[in-house]
């Protein structure tokens, strides 16, 4: 199995990287090996095995939905260079 | 007040309390050595010295009023993955260039809560993806064992500073062995300890279900008094295991006569370097006389680790990435001219090369008509891996190999090929995979360069793995080697 531009195309829109078209021969190449490396896996049969998301099973504790501490938005904005009027700005995106 | 640098933190610590040296000494020595040595190393990214004099002020005072803590006072260098308010935190990449956290990860708060000093902030693999710290956007951190070689990766800067003495403590990240490999490769002793037992609040995520933090030093009985400092339940990470705080040091010194070893036949395989065979067969035959049992063992899943690892670990970094758009905090390209271009771009020129592979790989193993083949397929052989440990854990208390096929490689050896750097983790993903504590030591050296052991423990037996990891440096001196003359100092 390969990688083709096409897949490296689709697969860096959904990422949302460009990606230069004159790297993408070498993308191929590399993805292939990795993904032929990654079918090593389909050599075994584990239709009866259940899927194990996550080592340790005692997991997601939540807490009650309340107020824990202060406003921190001022503390998040402390650093970011593109704001106004404590807003993020992103270039226009409704005409 | 050079020979403190060879010694062990109980003997720092005994220093700091019968007045020999103040903490600002201390902590002034090892920023000198920083200054002198990293220029050879680069084990640090952001060195902290006003904050660090600050801390240890303060840890002076502390021990001026009787009110010093195990480690009040004592220096320790941060991973760069770890969050600190007002100091940056780059994650080894551009795309963290200039991102100061609003907050601290809850091991920096530990820390700080112990008195702890840091003198800064460690190089790594860019967001923790590597083996070999060639990924960091800060260049590479260099083996003080030989600066043409790897420190290894990702926590490749912490085992560096370690084993050049410009720290005697540091905190690491190991999601598929960036603790272990590293220490390996630089002589300096690691452990991961169980999935869950060290809060992963601030600590940059990569592989959620796989990165666990945890302490990198000089020997077991240091690692064990920087877990017990950092282990522990936290609110803030919703997979932190509710166990409290622990005294790992407390059973240091327990017979392990009688205890049982397993030695996987799988890690001793053909790819195994035979001079580190015989090393690792050495240091079994040491730990029997020791009183412990030897006992063959099989892990049959070992050979789909790899790739399994690989699957899961560049699934859950896609997904761990997509934070990184350039809205927020993080790079942004000039000029965008759409909010798509602003994403695709900032992403472009904020990866580095290996992030963006695994972003693509796992953005392809969760893509609609792969799911099934690659990440359901993972996580099936996922529950196998763990269920060989489980069943070898009915027999023995502990399993050993080496950490690593190899010692520390050269630089840029594997540049062109990222599946052969993939596949030198064999001996330490399945921990991760199976969220297991794992310890490596150094027990050896071939070619002039350390050797790593590894030593494999039930889930939460991290002071069991201490133990067995302070009795056989109780009997040997690998750990004390050091490298200072190769470094001019």
């Amino acid at each position: 199995m390969s990688i083709s531009s096409k897949n490296v195309e689709e697969m860096a829109r959904l990422a949302r990287i460009s990606i230069n078209s004159k790297d993408i021969p070498s993308y191929c190449e590399q993805l292939s090996k990795i993904l032929n490396f990654m079918n090593e896996m389909q050599s075994i049969d584990t239709d009866t095995i259940e899927p194990l998301a996550h080592p340790i099973e005692e997991i997601n504790a939540t807490r009650a939905d309340v107020v824990t501490e202060a406003d921190t938005r001022q503390n998040a904005h402390q650093y970011a260079n593109h704001m106004l009027d404590n807003f993020y700005t992103v270039p226009q995106v409704i005409d | 007040m050079h020979d403190v640098i060879l010694s062990t933190v109980s003997t720092l610590k005994e220093g700091l309390l019968s007045k020999k040296y103040s903490s600002v000494e201390l902590t002034t020595e090892y920023l000198d050595r920083i200054a002198t040595i990293d220029t050879s190393t680069n084990s640090f990214i952001t060195v902290c010295e006003e904050e660090a004099l600050r801390q240890a002020a303060r840890a002076d005072e502390l021990i001026k009023q009787g009110k010093a803590g195990v480690l009040t006072g004592i220096p320790y260098a941060n991973k760069d993955i770890f969050c600190t308010k007002n100091i940056r935190t780059t994650c080894g990449s551009k795309m963290l260039d200039n991102f100061i956290a609003p907050y601290n990860a809850t091991v920096v708060e530990k820390c700080m809560d112990a008195g702890m000093v840091m003198l800064g902030k460690t190089n790594m693999d860019e967001f923790a993806m590597g083996s070999s710290n060639e990924t960091s956007y800060y260049g590479r951190a260099n083996n003080p064992w030989d600066l043409t070689r790897v420190s290894g990766g990702s926590s490749g800067g912490s085992a560096a500073a370690i084993a050049a003495r410009l720290a005697p403590l540091a905190t690491g990240s190991d999601t598929g062995g960036s603790i272990r490999q590293p220490s390996a490769f630089c002589g300096i002793s690691g452990l991961k300890p169980t999935y869950g037992r060290v809060s992963r609040y601030g600590m940059i995520a990569f592989g959620s279900s796989l990165d666990q933090g945890g302490p990198m030093a000089h020997c077991a009985e240091d690692l064990a008094l920087l877990l017990s400092v950092i282990a522990g339940h936290d609110h803030k990470d919703s997979t932190s295991n509710k166990r409290g705080p622990e005294d790992f040091s407390r059973h240091l010194n327990k017979s392990i006569k009688s205890k049982v070893i397993g030695i996987p036949k799988e890690y001793f395989s053909n790819n195994l370097n035979p001079e580190i065979q015989i090393i690792i067969d050495e240091a079994i035959k040491h730990i029997e006389k020791l009183g412990a049992k030897i006992k063959d063992v099989s892990l049959p899943s070992t050979s789909l680790v790899v790739p399994t690892y690989y699957v899961l670990a560049s699934a859950e970094c896609s997904s761990n990435m997509s934070r990184y758009d350039g809205v927020r905090f993080g790079h942004r390209c000039e000029d965008p001219n759409s909010i798509d271009d602003l994403y695709e771009r900032s992403r472009a020129e904020g990866f580095g090369d290996e992030v963006k592979r695994r972003i693509l790989m796992g953005t392809y193993a969760l893509s609609s008509g792969y799911y099934a083949a690659y990440y359901e397929k993972a996580q099936k052989i996922r529950r196998l891996v763990k269920n060989d440990y489980i069943s070898v854990f009915k027999d023995v208390d502990f399993l050993i190999g080496p950490t690593c096929p190899s010692i520390a490689f050269h630089a840029e050896t594997f540049a062109h090929d990222p599946v052969q750097m993939y596949l030198s983790d064999v001996y330490t993903v399945s921990a991760n995979l199976a969220g297991l504590p794992s310890l490596s030591l150094p027990a050896g050296f071939t070619q002039g360069m350390p050797v790593g052991m590894q030593i494999t423990g039930n889930y939460f037996k991290e002071s069991e793995l201490l133990s067995l990891g302070h009795a056989y440096q109780t009997n040997t001196d690998w750990h004390n080697r050091y490298t200072t003359e190769k470094l001019g100092r």
